[in-house]
């Protein structure tokens, strides 16, 4: 077990800078999400703490020894791949003893190591089987396996869960959440799937085009985004955006968005009236009110429990999560207010949260 | 976007298929009758060589009671195995590294060293042969094993087709494997070799039957009798006016019976390496 420190990492292929200074701290035991869209640098800053990837610029530090130049055998970390990367000539024994063996372990210590990581993944009747005789699942298992035998300072995940159904996916979470709370080993884990994010980590970093865009706790994220792209990527299903104006005259303060007019209870502190802004309202702090505001329905989505609407309100498409059943239809007219203590107001040139 | 389909009737359909099997009868005995006119004149009284009957009147064995006694054909046997193992050995081991180094590791030059290679393919033997005698010749390796093995050993063909396999092994595995603490070395040996089993098998055979059946360079390096291969051995039962067909078939079916075990047990792999290579 170990703290992972990153300061300030830099990598550039060529000309080309893709990772624009990174800086993460995580604590021992921490089990830390790097999330983010397709190619904004998570699997490279992930390669790049494995030892897979050299480090263009910065410091990388590993329980306190900086591993910028050592190979990756020398880190002490282990690591599963997306597509789990079994050895497809060896068993299930002996993709999980190939690190042991190398490491010098002696035979009947590799097996007793061997035999303990399986019982604990439930594979000890698959020892003797190729990978290719196994479902995706015990795949997953068998990576997994392959990482905790080594007893590792560090767990590296690099979208381990993606290959796999959705069902199984839900399972598989549970499992690796429950292995790592278990075992107290450090682990980074990457995945572009914010909900895997919210539910696996103790700190996520939201990462965008090489930068990091904000660093917290799952619902420091949820509650609190720094800016418009945070407040986006986290939460499903995505935040509503209404661009518009902050106003004080009149009634009172109020978000004017063309004909919708929304009454605050106060204007956000520090923020001006008149103000440029774009208001964030997520799906789920809208509710049925016969004094909120008339929308239309123009797609009704029911998940059981809740009701997943898409609505026009004074000409402002919103998406809304109820919840409960409905018996609602295309076209009919709903009545809906919003919390407003839930609101979020970004600035509209910066995007960044200003109340 | 829906294919134009054709329709045939089902006497129609029999049709086809007829004059098919018929066009493909006629290619399989057109195939098949060499060997059977090598295997019927092996067994021929020199004086019904030239009949043209295919079933021997008098069948004998002495044609080949003469190879392997009045000529020195279990040493040319041995020579030929002896040649053919250790170029498919060598080779295979040889290919397989460079093929990884240039699939793999990153050093400069690398794409023109392979395109070099690769150039090599466009020159046949007998284009290079002079100057391949003379290159032996110098290096002392003239009517020697070694003159024979190799330069047999450098051909680009194994090379190119096993540079190509582990470009498509996923790179995923191999760091893999780096994390598991393995190095180059332990990275070829222990994972792209044993992945590698099912093209190199197919290369083991293509290279075994290659040599097996060498003829041109054996015969121009090697003038002392005991270092003979096979092909060499056969072709010495020609003269300048005249040539006995019948101890030359018996020869020719004593050679071909390996090749022939070889195919039936390696089928498969044979059909792979055709398919794979596209050459055969």
């Amino acid at each position: 077990m170990a703290s992972i420190g990153l300061d300030n990492i830099v990598k550039a292929y060529g000309s080309l800078e893709v990772i624009h200074g990174v800086s993460v701290d995580i604590d021992d035991g921490d089990f830390v999400v790097l999330v983010g869209p397709s190619g904004c640098g998570k699997s490279t800053l992930l390669r790049m703490i494995a030892g897979l990837e050299d480090i263009t610029a910065g410091t990388l530090s590993i329980g306190g020894t900086v591993v910028n130049n050592l190979p990756p055998k020398k880190r002490n970390i282990a690591m599963v791949f997306q597509n789990y990367a079994l050895y497809p000539h060896m068993t299930v024994g002996q993709n999980m003893g190939f690190s042991l063996k190398l490491g010098g372990v002696p035979k009947a210590e590799i097996g007793h190591k061997v035999e303990a990581a399986a019982k604990a993944l439930g594979l000890a009747e698959l020892l003797d089987r190729f990978p290719g005789q196994l479902s995706g699942g015990q795949r997953q298992r068998v990576a997994m396996g392959r990482a905790i035998v080594r007893d590792p300072q560090v767990f590296l995940f690099d979208e381990p869960l993606s290959n796999l159904d959705a069902k199984l996916r839900v399972v598989m979470r549970a499992e690796i959440k429950s292995l790592q709370a278990s075992l107290g080993t450090t682990t980074v884990y990457v995945t572009h799937d914010q909900v895997e994010a919210m539910t696996m980590a103790d700190k996520i970093v939201v990462m965008n085009a090489g930068r990091v865009e904000q660093i917290g706790s799952p619902l420091k994220l949820f509650n609190e985004p720094d800016n418009m792209f945070v407040a986006s990527f986290i939460g499903s299903p995505m935040m509503n955006f209404i661009a518009g104006r902050l106003t004080a005259a009149g009634a009172g303060p109020a978000f004017v968005a063309g004909d919708l007019s929304l009454p605050l209870p106060h204007l956000p502190p520090g923020v001006p009236a008149d103000t440029d802004v774009i208001l964030g309202m997520r799906p789920q702090y809208w509710r049925r009110d016969p004094a909120g505001f008339p929308a239309e329905v123009e797609v009704v989505e029911p998940t059981g429990s809740e009701t997943q609407l898409e609505v026009s309100m004074h000409g402002q498409r919103l998406t809304v999560v109820l919840h409960e059943q409905l018996d609602i239809r295309r076209g009919d007219r709903v009545t809906l207010a919003p919390d407003f203590e839930r609101m979020l107001f970004f600035d509209a040139a910066s995007e960044r949260r200003i109340g | 976007m829906s294919r134009p389909v054709l329709t045939l009737s089902l006497p129609q359909i029999r049709i086809v298929r007829g004059v098919q099997m018929l066009v493909a009868l006629i290619l399989a005995l057109m195939t098949v009758f060499p060997l059977f006119w090598m295997l019927s004149t092996a067994f021929k009284e020199p004086s019904e060589v030239f009949s043209m009957t295919l079933v021997p009147q008098a069948p004998t064995f002495q044609n080949f009671v003469y190879v392997f006694t009045e000529v020195n054909f279990l040493r040319y046997l041995f020579n030929t195995l002896l040649v053919s193992a250790s170029v498919t050995l060598i080779a295979l081991l040889f290919h397989s590294m460079s093929g990884y180094a240039l699939a793999r590791l990153r050093f400069p030059g690398r794409e023109v060293i392979f395109m070099t290679m690769f150039s090599t393919f466009l020159v046949s033997l007998p284009v290079i042969i002079v100057p391949l005698f003379i290159l032996v010749r110098t290096l002392g390796m003239l009517n020697s094993y070694a003159g024979l093995i190799i330069p047999a050993i450098f051909n680009a063909f194994g090379i190119f087709l096993l540079r190509q396999y582990y470009l498509s092994i996923p790179r995923e595995l191999e760091e893999a494997a780096v994390i598991d603490g393995a190095g180059y070395w332990r990275i070829y040996w222990s994972l792209v070799l044993p992945l590698s089993k099912p093209l190199l098998s197919s290369l083991a055979i293509l290279f075994f039957l290659t040599n097996w059946n060498a003829f041109l360079w054996p015969l121009t390096i090697t003038s002392d009798q005991d270092l003979w291969m096979v092909q060499v051995g056969i072709s010495a039962f020609k003269g300048q006016y005249s040539a006995s067909w019948n101890y030359i078939m018996a020869a020719s079916t004593v050679v071909a019976a390996p090749t022939l075990i070889l195919f039936l047990i390696f089928q498969r792999q044979i059909m792979d390496s055709i398919k794979t290579s596209g050459l055969k």
